[in-house]
């Protein structure tokens, strides 16, 4: 019994020595950090979408969007709450953009810049008005869905909800009427 | 023989409960607190007071999908996924479509709790009074059958239960709403304040006021003795409350009856039947199927709560057959699943409103105001019978510009601005029970535990229409006069059920020809049983139900230990 399983690994490793290769470092098609069900993510794209909300919501005073992990929200939700058109539209825009940050900066998407991926966000945003060409449109769909996740999941990280925004799970009453003015700060307005 | 017979003893108790959702509760605190040996029996599974909470001091960001149901759950789940409590957080005290399936004759959404506390976990906690305008409805509007009651029998059973579950609400001294035993009320905003003014001086007979909740919003010793404080406004309910601050049978009426030491609690109790012994003329115990093994067992008992929710109230008096009653337990009149009815939730009003722009709110709310009815209340003055409740709202838009890229956008995003005054409006119409909306077993097709499934077959009337429409066109009117701009009017169209409010079957009545329980909520042919759910029901009004479920569930406790004292049960 222990013989045959160690014959086992040994076929694995064998098979892995076969395989390995074949891959350059750079392509080495390693899984995303997060646990996906449906879309297939390697650890490439996944760093180029963290990069991506980034560019998106960067750093300031405040962390941006990578630093909260943001793309393990967009990604997690893609995966379980979409249906498998916008899942495929999804990824092969994600795919689309990828090659199009290629050609646009003659660098591997990997190593663009937040401000490389912005030039880019920014033409996608300005060709909403002209028709798309058939190729486009899985790009704009990436598009609209990364965005709105991200903004979602930026607003409703812990972070934001109560540095913020002084989130209060228990805030003890409810005051009907509370007068403001110009002054008066987002946590009063958002209490 | 020895065995079979202290099997038997060990089996006997004073009373059954089946069920322990807001009656069911109830029951058992009455029931044991008046000495009673009391079986409670709960299909599900127990849910204790703060232990079985999974979710209650989750923070928002620590939902994996910050509270949307994944897409695969609302897939497999089309009906309770259009609850709108059906989210991340409390998902699992809903029963899930495939597990306890049923039988659309018509569409009709069936939203279910199966667990120790049932719904009562899960209720929107508005508890208003009816008046005498609702219980002489039937028999001056010419439907269904008359009550047996009037308001002053249950008036003092309100009382008492509302001082134990702890209500609160404001003396608005309104007819056909009447005052109860109120701790403070929660408060109204700047523009729910001037709506209620501006309608006020518009309409003689209609009134904008703080819902009655039930909610603890001063902490009384009768609530200290129950471990319940003071509501904290986390507006997180759904998940079961840390502080007890809602009433439910989990933090109230369930540990309170455990505490006398005469309880009981068995979940996991699916009751098959209520067991009809000919030669005693009285039924003697139930027929339980184990929601986990299906081994049946039998207990028995001198009086018997049915308290399984309306519809499954029904269900179990419908599979309760034998030969004295072949048509289901205490139906001589051939009523029993007929003349069930609902509240009509299809219809809203929103709008905006410009001015007050110095004013906000601060902290959450639990809680919305009511329009009580004022659509044919002192006289019949419609086409349609009845009326109509109202939800009502009014909070400042959030705003928030998602423009740009980078710096941009997140400087947009993060800095949002108070807009105008959203106000809302949802319709709680009264419908009319009449017998071609019924419940009936399923002819053939049965559940994992042997149960026929219930075939639901509500719909929608011509009333049903014309009062949607007058809804729509007086709440709209009511905006008008209050200078309410953007006015949008929606019907959904949704099928009965979201209401959570069925009601009926084995209604309340004078005449054992054609109703199915008597004024204390005794079955008419079989008086050791005794129906105080949403079964009951022999008109629905437009109040949300569970406080006179309540009450009629007190009223019958007490008379039915009176009797059994008096030996005349």
């Amino acid at each position: 019994m222990q013989r045959r399983t160690a014959l086992k690994q040994l076929g694995l490793i064998a098979g892995a020595a076969i395989i390995l290769p074949h891959c350059t470092s750079k392509e080495a098609a390693t899984e995303a950090t997060i646990k996906l069900h449906k879309l297939q993510v390697s650890s490439q794209q996944e760093n180029l979408l963290a990069t991506m909300t980034e560019a998106l919501i960067p750093k300031t005073d405040t962390p941006g969007a990578k630093e909260l992990n943001i793309h393990q929200f967009v990604l997690r939700m893609m995966d379980d709450c979409f249906d498998a058109d916008a899942q495929k539209k999804f990824m092969t825009g994600l795919g689309q953009a990828q090659k199009l940050l290629a050609d646009k900066t003659g660098k591997d998407a990997e190593d663009c810049t937040p401000a490389d991926i912005q030039a880019l966000f920014k033409d996608i945003e300005a060709s909403k008005t002209s028709a798309p060409a058939q190729g486009d449109d899985n790009v704009k769909a990436f598009y609209e869905s990364f965005r709105q996740l991200t903004i979602r999941g930026y607003l409703g990280s812990e972070y934001v909800m109560t540095n913020v925004f002084g989130y209060q799970m228990i805030p003890g009453k409810f005051t009907g009427e509370v007068k403001i003015d110009a002054n008066s700060d987002l946590k009063t307005i958002l209490a | 023989m020895n065995a079979n017979i202290d099997a038997t003893k060990q089996n006997t108790f004073d009373a059954i409960v089946i069920g322990s959702g807001i009656s069911g509760g109830w029951a058992a605190k009455e029931l044991t607190e008046k000495g009673l040996k009391t079986l409670v029996l709960e299909r599900g599974r127990d849910v204790k007071h703060l232990k079985d909470y999974p979710t209650t001091n989750m923070q928002p960001w620590e939902f994996p999908h910050y509270g949307q149901m994944p897409k695969e759950v609302k897939d497999a789940n089309p009906v309770v996924s259009k609850c709108y409590a059906f989210n991340e957080d409390a998902a699992h005290f809903f029963v899930k479509d495939q597990e306890h399936p049923y039988v659309q004759d018509k569409p009709f959404d069936w939203i279910r709790g199966y667990q120790v506390g049932g719904k009562s976990l899960l209720w929107a906690r508005q508890t208003q009074r009816w008046s005498n305008f609702d219980f002489e409805g039937p028999a001056r509007d010419g439907f269904a059958v008359d009550w047996p009651i009037r308001y002053k029998d249950i008036e003092p059973w309100y009382s008492y239960v509302e001082k134990f579950a702890g209500i609160s609400g404001n003396k608005d001294g309104i007819p056909a709403l009447p005052d109860g035993e109120f701790l403070p009320p929660m408060e109204m905003t700047k523009v729910e304040s001037y709506f209620k003014d501006k309608v006020a001086e518009n309409y003689k007979d209609r009134h904008i006021i703080i819902g009655r909740c039930a909610h603890i919003t001063q902490q009384q010793p009768i609530h200290a003795e129950q471990g319940r404080a003071k509501c904290q406004h986390r507006n997180l309910c759904q998940r079961g409350c840390p502080f007890g601050g809602y009433f439910s049978s989990n933090a109230s009426t369930i540990p309170w009856a455990e505490r006398t030491g005469n309880m009981t609690l068995r979940p996991n109790s699916v009751v098959h039947s209520i067991i009809y012994d000919e030669q005693k003329g009285r039924a003697t115990g139930v027929r339980v199927i184990d929601a986990e093994t299906k081994a049946s067992t039998e207990y028995y008992a001198r009086i018997i709560f049915v308290n399984a929710a309306a519809l499954n109230t029904n269900l179990l008096l419908l599979n309760s057959t034998s030969n004295r009653f072949p048509n289901g337990l205490g139906n001589d009149s051939g009523t029993l699943g007929k003349y069930v009815a609902f509240h009509n939730y299809r219809a809203r009003v929103s709008a905006q409103y410009e001015g007050y722009a110095e004013y906000t709110k601060a902290g959450n709310r639990p809680n919305g105001c009511y329009i009580p009815r004022f659509r044919n209340v002192f006289k019949q003055e419609t086409d349609f019978l009845r009326g109509y409740a109202a939800g009502f709202q009014a909070f400042r838009h959030v705003e928030r510009s998602s423009d740009g890229i980078g710096a941009d956008l997140k400087d947009n995003i993060l800095h949002p601005s108070l807009g105008v005054w959203s106000v809302g409006s949802h319709m709680m119409g009264e419908t009319i029970p009449k017998e071609s909306n019924y419940v009936a077993l399923d002819k053939d097709q049965k559940d994992a535990w042997g149960m026929p499934l219930l075939k639901i077959s509500m719909d929608y009337d011509d009333n049903d229409e014309k009062m949607v429409k007058d809804y729509l066109e007086q709440i709209s009117e009511m905006y008008s006069k209050a200078g309410f701009t953007n006015i949008q009017t929606f019907d959904s169209h949704q099928a009965p059920g979201l209401d959570i409010h069925e009601m009926g079957g084995a209604r309340m009545g004078h005449d054992p020809k054609t109703s199915m329980l008597n004024k204390w909520n005794q079955l008419h042919a079989c008086k050791n049983v005794f129906v105080t759910d949403g079964a009951c029901m022999t008109s629905t009004s437009t109040q949300n139900p569970s406080l006179t479920y309540m009450a009629f569930t007190a009223r019958a406790a007490d008379y039915a230990v009176k009797q059994m004292k008096a030996n005349e049960l």
